[in-house]
């Protein structure tokens, strides 16, 4: 792997070239993209697949689905996000051009994850392009078989020195982040986060943090049980509960606890049939660290359903927890894994209250048929994002900014979101050199009659 | 922790509730603007005290433009805190979809001392709108103001909600220690990698209002005495102690003989024969900032004023011609009332020499031909921009001001206030009926339900055969 400088040197001399600007250059360049994605489907598929043993219409649906969605969005749009945008004028800048003009930063670092690992370097990566920045891809090792697919693909169809792609573990993430970018955008966890801020402080570089949490997912008594539950289910287990917005635990009344598991086991049935392992819509944990890491969870618990294991494929069965501590340990670290805790709450300001006390979650949930409840819950509480009466769907609608807050992130994107991340808002206001006389009020000496007016 | 107290205090209160109605809000930025009208000649006095602030500037920049920035924020605050509806896609239709403003919590502004009422007010009127408690703390190096500041704020805010800190760095340096939810910083770029670094810890988000050097391109079309009168105002206002001053000029010789008799004879209509007896004209807000100030005087050569006073924190409005760029002017923010003169031979070296450095706060060129304006502008890369004037940008609220690269990050002023002290909460709001169209989401996963999820989700480019 050839030095960090080196790759980054040659990314930036491309920027200052001029050639990543002109709009026609960038649409260009997401075209390829597209070309890419729809031409190396199978490819990008089958590393899914080896990745995280995602099926192909899964796998389709949430990486590939999404991604050419954007494209065609951004390349639609382009010109008019990327057009001066005139502002409104004061009495003083009436003859003049005031104007907000949208820039490239420079060089930016896009850092992935291993849990969506193609649309989560590729969705941040087209905002990027669309900015018309020189951009730093770097895959997550941990699904190496995407990384290395990334590292292939994208050489062979976008600008080589524009857009270089850089693999490895922490030790080349922490040499690549020794280097000047002009923004880095990092999804990954809280811990990384804040190296990566800290990392990005000594050089002033802005910082986009898609981070996480527990997301909570409180159930009213008052709703359609059977539909929350599906929705929860399809949510909670997808991707084997490996989804940053995934409902983290359940906040419910203890009255319908059982219900709740009831009507889950159902759903879980539907999805993935009686035998959940040999369904070819149920995923595996990425590695055996992170197996270790959520059975470890399952200490002392009440297991209401689920908990069968198999360390050598890493599969976790669909696991709910009833009766769950807020002390206990499950409860402590985000999940990231297939085990859905339950913790009863009396009544919903005792939920608010839980929620409150913890750090500010990348998503909230609410189900409730009371919208007035649905609305107080979001007003009493902080988070990335919400979906009320359902889950992850609000992370679908590019018109909304993805993004944190607290320990879940800093930032957002998605849509324009992504275009107004990688820009830089330039004001610019050009005046006349003559008109001088509107000037002279401003000018030294001045008289009390100046100050007046 | 000596300030862990005041910081629980004021999340206690912000978990209470009391600033996110917007009748409190109002009523908390309606108290500000009573401050600035009952203390505006304390303003100007200590701002006097502090660095000989000339009353005609403190009251524009320190009163007025904050004025300015209260009135806009109060006409427009229950337009800025509703929600923000979105367009939707097919699948959505029947939901709500909106972005909530969130307030962060409890913020944290840190002000400089150039214009010390300024720069934490009006970020404060944009933390308050948004429904924020805040700790300011004001510089220590404008003692007077800071005093003020300390000593009055309080009869006008919630005491419970916002909250003044005074002291240096050992102060400033235990307050990072706690966790905000949000840190506007003004200051120089050292100080903001700190600022940056503390707030990682948290992951706080931060805005960083900093500096650097910024040119002013003069080409050689151009009305000499109007281009003179300018950049003479925006040079010398607060004796060059502003961070948007055009920092250096870059001109042909032919320009630089031209600009000089229109320089002397700009500064002498605007302070007269001598200067220091102007009540027009600042001083050095201490002698540290003196003695550094003055030191930048031996490059190139003094054309025009050169002259201090040590006892007055003096330095004459000067500008230094010929001047090379590895003089000592031409090494750091000048931050004083000197301006060197650069030569160049044209445009495209003018442009070469700015893109050569670190990426200034402002970029200033002059021109009677919009095309060379037009072409600085697009060929360099800026906090904002300014053609044929200096610093007139940042009065326009409308307009974002903000840094880039070493000359900072993030934005304010206007509705740039309220969104930067503000989480923009992506909301989705849907029916719990209509479950049929949820269907072809959920495993088992086939063909057939993919086509169905293409059909509902993808935008097809105009121009292309669609369903939708």
């Amino acid at each position: 792997m050839e030095k960090m400088e080196k790759v980054v040197g040659r990314a930036r001399a491309a920027f200052n070239s001029g050639r990543s600007r002109s709009l026609e250059f960038r649409i260009q360049q997401l075209k390829a993209l597209e070309r890419m994605v729809k031409e190396k489907e199978k490819e990008i598929l089958a590393a899914l697949h080896a990745d995280l043993h995602k099926g192909g219409p899964n796998a389709y649906s949430h990486e590939i689905l999404g991604v050419l969605a954007e494209l065609a969005l951004v390349m639609e749009k382009l010109p008019s996000w990327a057009a001066p945008q005139p502002v409104k004028k004061n009495l003083m800048t009436m003859r003049d051009e005031a104007y907000i003009n949208f820039e490239p930063l420079g060089v930016v670092l896009i850092i992935g994850a291993w849990n969506y690992p193609f649309v989560l370097v590729m969705q941040p990566l087209i905002g990027a392009i669309a900015a018309g920045n020189a951009v730093v891809v770097k895959p997550s090792e941990v699904s190496e078989n995407t990384a290395k697919l990334v590292a292939d693909l994208l050489p062979q169809y976008l600008d080589r020195e524009l857009y270089p792609v850089v693999t490895g573990g922490v030790p080349e993430t922490t040499e690549l982040l020794t280097q000047r970018f002009d923004h880095i955008l990092y999804t990954g966890n809280t811990a990384v986060g804040k190296i990566v801020m800290a990392a990005a402080a000594k050089h002033l570089t802005p910082v986009t943090l898609e981070l996480g949490g527990k997301s909570p997912c409180y159930i009213d008594k008052d709703c359609d049980l059977a539909v929350a539950c599906r929705r929860i289910t399809w949510g909670k287990y997808m991707n084997c509960g490996q989804t940053c917005i995934a409902p983290d635990y359940i906040l419910c009344d203890p009255s319908i606890q059982s219900q709740v598991v009831e009507n889950i086991k159902a759903t879980l049935q539907e999805f993935y049939g009686e035998d959940v392992k040999s369904s070819p819509d149920y995923e595996r944990i990425v590695n055996k660290r992170h197996f270790k890491r959520v059975m470890g969870l399952l200490e002392g618990q009440k297991i209401a359903y689920g908990g069968e294991s198999d360390e050598a494929s890493c599969f976790i069965a669909p696991t709910i927890l009833t009766d769950v501590s807020p002390d206990s340990k499950v409860m402590e670290e985000e999940i990231f894994g297939p085990v859905l805790p339950i913790v009863t709450m009396k009544s919903v300001e005792e939920a608010i209250e839980f929620i409150n006390c913890r750090e500010k979650p990348l998503a909230l949930y609410v189900f409730s048929n009371n919208k007035k409840l649905i609305k107080r819950v979001i007003s009493e509480t902080s988070s990335g994002g919400v979906t009320g009466n359902d889950v992850i769907m609000h992370f679908f609608l590019s018109t909304l900014p993805f993004g944190g807050v607290g320990h879940s992130g800093m930032g957002a994107y998605h849509g324009k979101h992504s275009f107004e991340t990688f820009s830089h808002r330039r004001a610019c206001l050009i005046k006349d050199l003559k008109m001088e006389s509107t000037n002279k009020m401003r000018y030294p000496p001045v008289s009390q009659k100046k100050v007046d007016w | 922790n000596p300030y862990a107290g005041l910081v629980s205090h004021l999340r206690a209160s912000w978990l209470s509730g009391k600033t996110r109605p917007m009748e409190y809000r109002i009523t908390q930025l309606e108290a500000l603007g009573r401050f600035l009208d009952e203390k505006k000649q304390e303003i100007l006095e200590a701002t006097d005290l502090d660095m000989g602030k000339p009353s005609f500037e403190a009251y524009f920049s320190e009163v007025l433009l904050c004025k300015n920035e209260l009135n806009v924020t109060l006409n427009n605050l229950c337009h800025w805190m509703k929600d923000e509806h979105v367009d939707k896609n097919l699948v959505m239709q029947l939901d709500s979809a909106f972005i909530r403003k969130d307030p962060y919590g409890v913020v944290l502004i840190i002000a400089p001392w150039n214009y010390p009422i300024h720069l934490f007010l009006v970020p404060l009127i944009g933390a308050i709108a948004a429904g924020n408690c805040v700790i300011v703390k004001p510089s220590e190096i404008s003692k007077n103001t800071e005093r003020l500041v300390a000593e009055t704020l309080s009869c006008y805010l919630d005491n419970d909600c916002f909250a003044v800190v005074t002291g240096g760095v050992p102060e400033t340096t235990r307050l990072l220690e706690n966790k905000f939810d949000y840190i506007f910083f003004t200051g120089i770029p050292p100080v903001g990698r700190i600022v940056m670094t503390a707030a990682a810890k948290h992951l706080t988000p931060v805005t960083l209002e900093l500096g650097g050097k910024n040119p002013c391109y003069v080409s050689d079309t151009c009305d000499v005495p109007n281009v003179a009168r300018r950049v003479v105002w925006g040079r010398f206002f607060n004796a060059g102690q502003t961070c948007i001053a055009p920092d250096y000029l870059l001109c042909s010789l032919e320009m630089q003989e031209k600009l000089m008799p229109a320089l002397r004879e700009a500064i002498t209509e605007f302070f007269g024969p001598n200067p220091q007896e102007s009540p027009d004209f600042g001083r050095i807000v201490g002698d540290k900032q003196f003695q550094r100030v003055r030191r930048l005087l031996c490059s190139g050569r003094v054309a025009i004023g050169g002259q201090t006073d040590e006892a007055e924190r003096y330095i004459a409005p000067t500008v230094l011609a010929d001047v090379q760029p590895s003089d000592p002017a031409m090494q750091e923010e000048i931050f004083g009332p000197i301006l060197p003169i650069v030569v160049v031979a044209n445009m495209d070296e003018a442009i070469d020499f700015i893109n050569a450095r670190p990426r200034p706060l402002a970029v200033y060129a002059f021109s009677c031909d919009s095309k060379v304006v037009n072409q600085v502008l697009e060929r360099t890369s800026s906090g904002g921009f300014c053609g044929n004037d200096t610093l007139m940008h940042v009065t326009l609220t409308s307009l974002p001001f903000g840094g880039i690269g070493n000359s900072g990050l993030g934005k304010y002023h206007g509705k740039f206030t309220f969104d930067t002290f503000s989480h923009h909460r992506g909301c989705l709001h849907r029916s719990m009926g209509l479950e049929a169209l949820n269907a072809p989401r959920y495993p088992p996963y086939t063909q057939q339900k993919l086509g169905l999820l293409t059909a509902a989700f993808e935008v097809k480019r105009r121009g292309t055969c669609t369903l939708l």
